[in-house]
């Protein structure tokens, strides 16, 4: 190349660097997301320039520690109430419009001026059980945990593992744990949900609950392949052992388990969006309360957007509008938003909002009566994670009283005997003990 | 140098093999300006936070130390690293055997061998976990082994798992520790071993005194690589062990990770310290034993090293079908990772590789967003001035460490602090690092710094090895004329150059781990965006599977182009 062409070449790069750098700089934004769910997003943010990346599991950390400045995103969606009633976490954040029932406006922190600091974009449902409606006349549904317990048994009895339990995620286990307790003492919930410290994880209804769940998932039969399998069985596995496969008849998972059944089941799932009822072949139900109860409160999950720059502002007010109801158009909050909810895997607290059929009533249920999900609240040495607080605690309590348990003898059906069970739960509560104390400090 | 070639030598005025301090134009202390670059590099990106994290650890007294060794959950996680450190001696010892087969097998069996052995030391770490986790997946319907030994364990579950990390650890560091003890065993002075034997020396006798002496040599560096790879062990746990066992298969660096916060900052940095102390123990152990020194005259070129004889002690056609066995499995789990990557997300997440279903939507599904593309540029932008990085700081400290350069005391005690360095977990550093560095961490520049001075150590220990290996009679002349030797034994090695700049290449290319802890969240390291698809693991399968062939394709393509130069330059083979 000669040198007027070079001339002519780094002209050229540098005009394009130049224009690059006038323009302004992309909005980038970090979700928890990945994979089909971060697609889903892109959609319903509807602006093509940004860029949105998944920051994991431990997005949490950017808001909570120190975070390089340069890798600060002007927004994020962040999975856990715990996170923005972090003082120091909240003074960085911008105000952003309220969206959502008062009570979902509770959950949030405010800063100084009263302005809330953070928006629900996408709440969850975490008290369903779906199942495969071959197994179980819609007539027979459980009405308590303890015909439940009773089905399940009788399930295994005759040889078919009546549950699927993704015991891989321990958030699931968290779920398991958080529906037993909301359903025996609400009080006792909101107590551990406000404080983290010892008298309230020792409770005798925190014993009640763990109890309750070791007898459950102590029963010979109750999942494909034994406990050890479920250990290492994830969510998404446990919906396909039950709806793709037929190993399970029914799985305790949130409502975004629809996604993964429409997308893997297509068949069993054709009908269940329309009116046509006869061709949908999934069905759900509440999660059982005991007997001689109030009815549970749904556990519900929730995500919040946040801003923490003024792009990040109007990119919360394009996700969640800004409280006035904007005029139908293909590009309003609403209709931008059904595109994600169709598929499913997303509920919004916007009314306005239409579902599938199958998830109908789903998000209404979510308005009034609801608990918020307990481990995404903790914070120190209990918060939730793979191999840590919680998660580990329900997990290590799975693992003694499904794979320690030597169940040679039992006959399918049977439970573990009354000292394994105490001895696991005792196990439970002492780690409980231990990580509340520890984290009781200043 | 024998024969002919040492002739044309004669010619200069000396023939001392000795140190020629005394010829160099800058002087006794001129070593130290070669040096000085790296030393700076290595001293405030690792040296300075490491004294940072052990002061943290020391504030307070002793208790910090305390109470990390009583948390029980800490002592099992140092007695699993230790056994990482303990599985990569063994992994060396059957590289060692394997590299016997290879000995003992036809030349063009053995380049197959060889290939497929050592080519997954070039994949990252989290490939090797996701595709050690596909293969013993526990559903019947999509994990091979599960498939292939119905009612078989679970092995993914607690207990198990170690076999599948295990497995993977062993796949992936086995090949590279063959390639150096073969390339040992081919220069063994055949001549010296039939003396000893008429001599009635016994088996042992022979191994300590011929053998070993010729096989440490080569194999030092090699084994302080797979050494390097168990104390950084990390992504490999994080993403092969599902969450439920993830608590009983925790090693320090992981435990670091995750419960730092609730330690608080002494019992952390405490932690840390220990990794080091125990990582750099071994590697000092490591090194001890390579220094068994020759005690006989240099035996001359390695004639044989593009073709040792075959000496064939068992029937050939076994010895050969056992060799294209082992490539064949060696070779599984890239073809199963490929087989993945090519079928739809649904049927990857529902069916096995077996059963069909073949199509390209998982790299649809894998490049969707172009979050994926454009951290592979920004990765590979980091990786080339990575390599580019550690040459340009190597090949100078390199130089400062041959013989005469430096006082002979002053090199031993560089050599040293080199070799301990090279072990040295990046989560030591990097909370000083993060603090020291604020707002800058985030720049491509920075990070690739701090990457490349993760890689140097090794790097200078490698170009030395090579530099010290040049034969004398090529570099006297410059030295006689009182100018430098460095681009002459630059040239001289270029394989071990080219080596150390792969090397540099292939490790920031794959790096998770500095990445996350110094430039999370940006999002703009490959392998980050891949751990992040790993969520909800069967699902996204598909998808994650083609990220992977795509990260994985460069650097073998990279390795298989320069592989022979490559080959040599790892292993100190550098003479023409």
């Amino acid at each position: 190349m000669d040198r007027r062409g070079a001339l002519t070449l780094l002209a050229g790069a540098a005009a394009t660097v130049a224009v690059g750098c006038g323009g302004a700089p992309p909005v980038r934004i970090a979700v928890v997301w990945s994979g089909w769910e971060l697609s889903r997003f892109r959609e319903v943010l509807g602006l093509p320039g940004a860029v949105v990346f998944s920051a994991g599991d431990n997005i949490d950390a950017l808001l909570g520690g120190p975070v390089v400045p340069a890798a600060i995103p002007d927004m994020a969606i962040v999975p856990r109430g715990a996170l923005v009633t972090d003082t120091a976490a909240v003074s960085q954040l911008r105000p952003v419009p309220a969206s959502g029932p008062d009570a979902w406006q509770e959950l949030l922190p405010a800063g100084p001026d009263g302005a809330k600091r953070g928006a629900w974009f996408k709440v969850a449902h975490k008290s369903l059980v779906w199942y495969r409606p071959e197994a179980l006349p819609t007539s027979a549904r459980p009405a308590h945990w303890e015909d439940w317990v009773g089905w399940c048994k009788a399930r295994a009895r005759a040889g078919r593992p009546p549950l699927a339990i993704g015991a891989a995620d321990g958030w699931m286990l968290t779920d398991w744990f958080e529906n037993v307790l909301a359903g025996l003492d609400r009080g006792v919930y909101q107590s551990l949900r406000d404080r983290t410290n010892l008298v309230a994880w020792s409770h005798v209804k925190v014993r009640d609950a763990l109890t309750r769940l070791a007898n459950l998932w102590s029963i010979r039969g109750l999942m494909p392949g034994g406990g050890r399998r479920a250990l290492v069985t994830q969510f998404p596995d446990a919906v396909l052992d039950v709806f793709v496969h037929g190993r399970a008849d029914m799985v305790a998972a949130p409502d975004f388990a629809w996604p993964v059944i429409a997308g893997h089941a297509p068949a069993r799932a054709a009908g269940c969006g329309s009116d046509q009822r006869t061709a949908c072949r999934v069905e759900r139900f509440r999660f059982p309360g005991p007997r001689h109860q109030p009815a549970p409160p749904v556990i519900a999950g929730g995500d919040v957007a946040v801003a923490l720059t003024p792009a990040g502002v109007r990119a919360v007010r394009r996700l969640v509008g800004d409280g006035e109801s904007a005029p139908p158009s293909p590009d309003d909050t609403v209709t931008r938003l059904e595109r994600w909810a169709a598929k499913g895997g997303f509920l919004s607290l916007d009314p306005r909002v239409r579902y599938p059929r199958v998830l109908s009533g789903v998000a209404a249920d979510l308005y009034e009566d609801f608990e918020f999900d307990l481990s995404d609240r903790l914070t120190g040495p209990l918060a939730g994670g793979d191999g840590r607080g919680l998660w580990r605690v329900l997990t290590d309590l799975f693992t003694a009283v499904t794979v320690d348990w030597d169940d040679g003898d039992a006959a399918a059906g049977d439970g573990a005997p009354e000292e394994v069970v105490t001895a696991a739960v005792n196990g439970a509560m002492d780690a409980l003990a231990a990580l509340a104390g520890g984290s009781a400090g200043p | 140098m024998t024969g002919g070639d040492a002739f044309l030598f004669d010619l200069t005025p000396h023939h001392d093999v000795r140190a020629p301090a005394r010829w160099q134009g800058t002087g006794r202390h001129g070593g130290w300006v070669y040096l000085l670059p790296a030393a700076a590099l290595v001293s405030a990106v690792l040296l300075a936070p490491l004294a940072v994290t052990a002061v943290t650890s020391l504030t307070g007294g002793p208790s910090a130390y305390l109470s990390v060794l009583t948390d029980q959950d800490v002592r099992f996680a140092l007695l699993h690293s230790l056994g990482w450190l303990l599985l990569a001696l063994g992994v060396c010892g059957l590289g060692l055997g394997l590299a016997r087969l290879a000995q003992d097998a036809g030349p063009r069996t053995r380049a197959l061998l060889l290939a497929a052995l050592a080519l997954p030391a070039v994949t990252s770490p989290l490939t090797a976990g996701t595709a050690f986790r596909l293969i013993f997946d526990a559903d019947p319907a999509r994990g091979t082994v599960s498939a292939l030994l119905p009612g078989g364990a679970p092995f993914l579950g607690p207990g198990w798992i170690w076999l599948v990390l295990g497995l993977a650890f062993v796949w992936q560091w086995t090949g590279l520790a063959c390639l150096a003890f073969q390339v040992g065993l081919a220069n063994l002075p055949t001549g010296l071993l039939r003396v000893a034997r008429v001599f009635g020396a016994g088996r042992l006798r022979r191994f300590r005194a011929v053998v070993a002496p010729a096989l440490f040599p080569t194999a030092g560096l090699v084994m302080l690589v797979v050494l390097t790879a168990a104390v950084r062990v990390f992504e490999l746990v994080l993403v092969g062990a599902p969450g439920s066992v993830q608590a009983r298969v925790d090693v320090v660096g992981l435990f670091w990770w995750r419960h730092r916060g609730d330690l608080g900052d002494g019992p952390a940095a405490a932690l840390g310290v220990l990794l080091t102390v125990m990582a750099m123990a071994v590697a000092a152990v490591t090194a001890l034993l390579w220094r068994v020194r020759r005690n006989w005259t240099d035996a001359g070129p390695p004639a044989r090293l593009a073709a040792p004889p075959t000496r064939r002690r068992g029937p050939a056609a076994l010895t050969g079908a056992a060799a294209v066995a082992i490539a064949l499995i060696w070779a599984l789990p890239f073809a199963v990772l490929l087989l993945t990557s090519l079928r739809s997300p649904e049927a990857v997440a529902t069916s096995g590789w077996w059963t069909g279903g073949y199509g390209l939507g998982s790299f649809r599904e894998a490049f969707e967003g172009g979050v994926f593309a454009g951290a592979l540029g920004a990765t590979a932008e980091r990786a080339v001035l990575v390599a580019a990085l550690v040459v340009l700081f190597a090949v100078p400290a390199a130089y400062a460490l041959t013989p005469g350069r430096l006082p002979a005391r002053a090199q031993r005690i560089a050599a040293a602090v080199a070799v301990l360095l090279a072990v040295l977990p990046p989560q030591v550093a990097a909370m000083p690092l993060a603090e020291m560095l604020g707002a800058l961490v985030g720049v491509t520049v920075v990070l690739a710094v701090i990457q490349a001075a993760l890689v140097l150590p090794l790097g200078v220990l490698l170009l030395r090895g090579a530099f010290i290996a040049v034969p004398r009679p090529v570099v006297l002349r410059p030295l006689a004329e009182g100018r430098s030797a460095i681009a002459r034994m630059t040239v001289e090695s270029g394989p071990a150059v080219l080596a150390v700049a792969v090397l540099a290449f292939v490790l920031a290319w794959n790096d998770l781990v500095a990445g996350l802890l110094l430039n999370w969240p940006a999002a703009d390291q490959a392998p980050l965006v891949v751990l992040q698809q790993t969520r909800h693991f069967s699902t996204s399968a598909g998808a994650f599977a083609a990220q992977e062939v795509v990260l994985t394709v460069v650097p073998v393509v990279l390795a298989l182009a320069t592989g022979r130069v490559l080959a040599r330059g790892l292993t100190r083979g550098v003479r023409r």
